[in-house]
């Protein structure tokens, strides 16, 4: 096949704002009736569009979620939500006991501590092994243990470090849920360097503020193809790199016209701004090697749990 | 037989397949060459075929346990085939057939939401926020009273000797309230009075000037109590909070300004309750009259003094608060005629007479 000879391949995204917006609102109505219950159901049904609307090599993604599976990570989501609010902040407000308030306080940020990394690979495990594209699934091999410890203990040097460590803490996060990733038999690797993603973000960051903000789509546009272009695939020991074509007049244009979009339609246009964000980044990333699409082997095994999911959608964790 | 080239995906590897789908009653065939140019021949049984339409033009079938098995025809075959098997359905997980009615239907749809949303905002959520308002803990709506009652108090200057005065003019009446009740003079030229959650009321000078018999004053330091005793301030803070945290839920934080809403609701002097809590408060404060056997023309001279006075644009800041004066004066009279069984308190009436004196005094 004429595959191989082609080195520069992109994505298409030929989602429609007139669509999700549709969508958006049917969940929308099912969603206040049913008092949120239908949620699940609803962001699966988003999901579902938004995933079979990219396009790779003449390929459809597919996202094969289903509203049941999330609705049991959602019952254990509110379940999980009302006891540890109730115990934890019910219970020193009951007692009025300093002991208690303080005990349940550091047991609060503690507990914060270890739900994001579980989060991040829940929903790493849950929402890869969910998509494919041409019947050959994605799948996260990570292991909970060791990304509970490189966050905990990347949070703790953290706060020993002012701060300073969290670029680091970032970036290893980045090189091991990336590493683990799989697509069929292609491996990902993640390069990058805490040292540098610091300089980057504060170079960047002060020169947003000298300029009043003004600079604030080069900064996003330095970050994203930070993370976008440092991402290796592996395929039977060829490499085959990301670009990133995105420019910082490019984001520019793309904020200011979302922002305009979802202020002077009162919110009801946030579909069309959603598909401007994704029709933007699937246009400007580029797979560049010698990406055999011909010879993808599954290697994924089933997976269902899908309480990461949604405590990723609810602390807006996003991943790349 | 009918024959038709399709897309054919194995499940094992990301290689199409050009394959042939022979349609027979019960089972699809599917013949294609694989990668080493072999014919490979696989069955499916009808029954186990799930089929959904991936995209526009894009029709998938899926067979089997995961990997599973897919193949792809455009729409085009797909109405060809499902002549054949009536029994695929498409699983449409996008509710496209609602999509495919076009604008108008979804125009609707728009219309219905914004009228379910528009339900809810004036109908439901109102009395749910009073119920959650009444949930909370008398202490710790005292301690937020507090709170709010020291924030207020900032760069007033506070008559200490008409507070002692009216505090034991109020000490005089039975208010029927498990708060404690403690007032407030502050020296301000305004005719203003507002009630803080926990039991704090704060009276503005100009009013005591104003009023010419302790009637009016039982009447106010009433209606003032019984905005605490039913937790009105409360109640309409939850109101008003939880209509911004819908709307901002629906609306998406727009630029913050939500926020800043919120913020500026937690001002309480300009709070304006509702007409039915404005009608509860006089209801409980003319029922705190007659059980104190005081006039309740207390109720209809204090109305009918800020209706009259209802051109003084500083007297307006504080009716804004309290609309339907009419209204009120008739109700109150209208009570008022049937109250017999008056007493004279002789204590009432002198503590009424010192204040009378000091509200005038330092001017």
């Amino acid at each position: 096949m004429s595959d191989l000879n082609k080195t520069q391949r992109s994505l298409t995204f030929y989602g429609e704002g007139s669509k999700l917006f549709g969508i958006t609102i049917i969940n929308a109505i099912l969603t206040v009736v049913t008092v949120g219950f239908y949620y699940p159901w609803a962001k699966v049904a988003k999901l579902h569009y938004l995933y079979s609307e990219f396009e790779f090599e003449g390929s459809r993604f597919e996202f094969h979620g289903k509203g049941k599976e999330v609705f049991k990570g959602f019952l254990k989501l509110i379940a999980f939500i009302v006891i540890f609010y109730g115990v934890l902040i019910g219970l020193p407000l009951i007692t009025q006991n300093v002991a208690v308030i303080i005990i349940s306080v550091l047991a609060v940020y503690t507990l914060m501590i270890f739900i994001i990394p579980l989060a991040l690979h829940g929903s790493a495990r849950y929402r890869l092994s969910r998509t494919s594209w041409r019947g050959i699934h994605f799948g996260y091999r990570g292991d909970r243990k060791e990304l509970v410890t490189l966050f905990v203990k990347g949070f703790l040097l953290t706060l020993v470090t002012f701060g300073i460590y969290a670029s680091w803490l970032s970036i290893s996060l980045r090189k091991y849920i990336i590493g683990n990733i799989r697509f069929g038999n292609i491996t990902f690797s993640y390069k990058g360097d805490g040292g540098e993603f610091l300089w980057l973000n504060f170079t960047n960051y002060f020169l947003s503020i000298i300029t009043l903000g003004i600079y604030f789509p080069w900064y996003m546009k330095n970050l994203t193809n930070y993370y976008i272009e440092n991402i290796t695939l592996h395929q039977d020991g060829k490499k085959i790199k990301l670009k990133s074509s995105i420019t910082g007049g490019g984001y520019f244009v793309l904020f200011l016209g979302n922002a305009l979009i979802v202020l002077f339609t009162l919110g009801f246009g946030t579909a069309w701004a959603t598909i401007r964000t994704l029709r933007y980044f699937a246009s400007n990333v580029t797979v560049v090697g010698d990406l055999d699409t011909e010879s993808i082997q599954q290697t994924e095994e089933d997976y269902k749990n899908a309480t990461g999911d949604d405590l990723a959608d609810f602390f807006e964790i996003d991943l790349i | 037989m009918d024959k038709i080239r399709v897309n054919y995906y194995d499940g094992k590897s990301s290689k199409g397949y050009s394959a042939e789908l022979s349609l027979l009653d019960d089972i699809w065939v599917i013949e294609y060459l694989n990668k080493d140019s072999i014919s490979e021949v696989v069955k499916w049984e009808i029954g186990k075929v799930e089929s959904y339409q991936s995209s526009d033009k894009l029709i998938r079938f899926k067979y089997g346990e995961f990997p599973q098995q897919i193949i792809e025809c455009d729409a085009a075959t797909y109405e060809a085939l499902s002549k054949h098997y009536p029994q695929i359905k498409i699983i449409d997980r996008n509710f496209v057939w609602i999509l495919k009615k076009g604008p108008k239907m979804i125009v609707g749809l728009t219309l219905c939401f914004i009228g379910i949303m528009i339900c809810i905002y004036f109908f439901v959520l109102p009395p749910v926020a009073e119920l959650i308002a009444g949930q909370i803990p008398m202490e710790y709506e005292e301690k937020l009273g507090q709170s709010v009652y020291e924030a207020n108090m900032e760069g007033l200057e506070k008559n200490d000797s008409l507070t002692l005065l009216i505090n034991q003019f109020a000490k005089e009446i039975h208010f029927n309230t498990n708060y404690p009740i403690h007032i407030t003079v502050v020296n301000v030229d305004q005719l203003n009075a507002y009630a803080i959650p926990g039991g704090e009321i704060v009276v503005y000078r100009k009013i005591l000037q104003e009023m010419e018999n302790e009637e009016e004053l039982a009447a106010l330091l009433a209606h003032e109590v019984s905005h605490v005793h039913y937790r009105h301030s409360l109640k309409s803070i939850s109101r008003s909070l939880s209509g911004y945290i819908f709307l901002s839920f629906l609306f998406g934080d727009i630029s913050g300004l939500t926020s800043v809403i919120v913020e500026n609701s937690h001002s309480m002097i300009n709070l304006n309750y509702s007409r039915s809590l404005e009608e509860e408060a006089d209801k409980k404060g003319l029922e705190i009259l007659e059980a104190n056997h005081i006039s309740q023309y207390g109720f209809v001279n204090l109305f009918e003094r800020m209706k009259k006075e209802q051109k003084d644009e500083e007297y307006l800041k504080y009716l804004s608060s309290h609309p339907q004066l009419n209204e009120r004066i008739v109700y109150s009279k209208g009570i008022a005629q049937q109250q017999k069984n008056l007493i004279e308190n002789p204590a009432l009436n002198k503590t009424w007479a010192d204040i009378k004196r000091l509200s005038h005094s330092n001017d």
